[in-house]
């Protein structure tokens, strides 16, 4: 066997280390702008989305283990809010849930669950009113080890 | 894997009428997304997850919540709810392989 110069050695190492990034990025692809988009637009319906407002995302910056990552969605007292969703954009599935709320009995909404979450990414909480309005509250959350598998 | 559908309702203690009381509840089930492979053999598990629960007190339908397999393993939902003059709070856990789970609990606000 021939042996390499160092200066083939780096060359052939080079493309191996490209040949490796390329199926990456395809995976990364799984929470793809279009999949987020049509997340969004089935939370909305196409309504406009104004900032804030009801709704507030309660969720911390940087969290360790993606596999349990508590999120709290908090809403303001008489803000008639019937609808909320949580959406996040790194995942491959990335509309998490969607809850239909009876704002009568379930007073000022504040609801709380663990979601898994992929790879470090924008965590967006959407609420509607009874009126159609639309209002998201977002937050870029860090993530030291993915949990989607 | 008897425990799957085991579940918790935790009620806040002092509740008063007509207050609004934070419900704690937990659901023992794997909430695997189908995306994941065993470690030893590397076959991909079947998705197997919570694809709703429904929260009704007095029978009327207070959340009604449709979730991806995104959910951590053993689903955590904590929620307000109206406490009004008492009465029963129902949750019931669905899942994508057709268990149903329930759980009822009576609330008595003082």
């Amino acid at each position: 066997m021939k042996f390499l110069t160092r200066r083939e050695f780096m060359v052939a190492g080079g493309a191996l280390g490209t040949a490796m990034v390329v199926p990456v990025n395809v995976f990364a692809g799984s929470g793809s702008k279009a999949s987020v988009e049509a997340a969004i637009q089935k939370v909305t319906g196409g309504a406009p989305i104004k900032e804030g407002g009801p709704i507030l995302l309660k969720v911390d910056k940087l969290v360790e283990n993606g596999a349990i990552v508590p999120v709290t969605l908090v809403t303001k007292k008489g803000s008639d809010i019937v609808r909320m969703a949580l959406v996040v954009d790194g995942n491959p599935v990335p509309l998490i849930f969607s809850v239909g709320v009876d704002p009568a009995l379930s007073g000022a909404t504040t609801i709380s669950t663990r979601i898994k979450m992929k790879q470090t990414s924008i965590v967006r909480a959407f609420a509607s009113d009874s009126e159609g309005n639309v209002y998201m509250s977002s937050q870029s959350v860090t993530i030291t080890i993915g949990g989607c598998g | 894997m008897q425990t799957i559908g085991k579940s918790i309702i935790r009620l806040p203690g002092g509740m008063t009428k007509g207050s609004v009381a934070q419900v704690k509840s937990i659901i023992l089930h794997p909430n695997d997304t189908g995306r994941m492979k065993d470690r030893d053999t590397g076959a991909i598990i079947s998705a197997y997850y919570v694809n709703r629960i429904t929260v009704e007190y007095n029978g009327k339908i207070v959340y009604d919540i449709d979730p991806s397999p995104a959910l951590s393993k053993d689903p955590y939902f904590a929620f307000s709810l109206n406490v009004g003059d008492g009465g029963t709070l129902k949750m019931i856990w669905t899942d994508n392989k057709g268990g149903v789970f329930e759980k009822s609990t009576n609330v008595k606000p003082k």
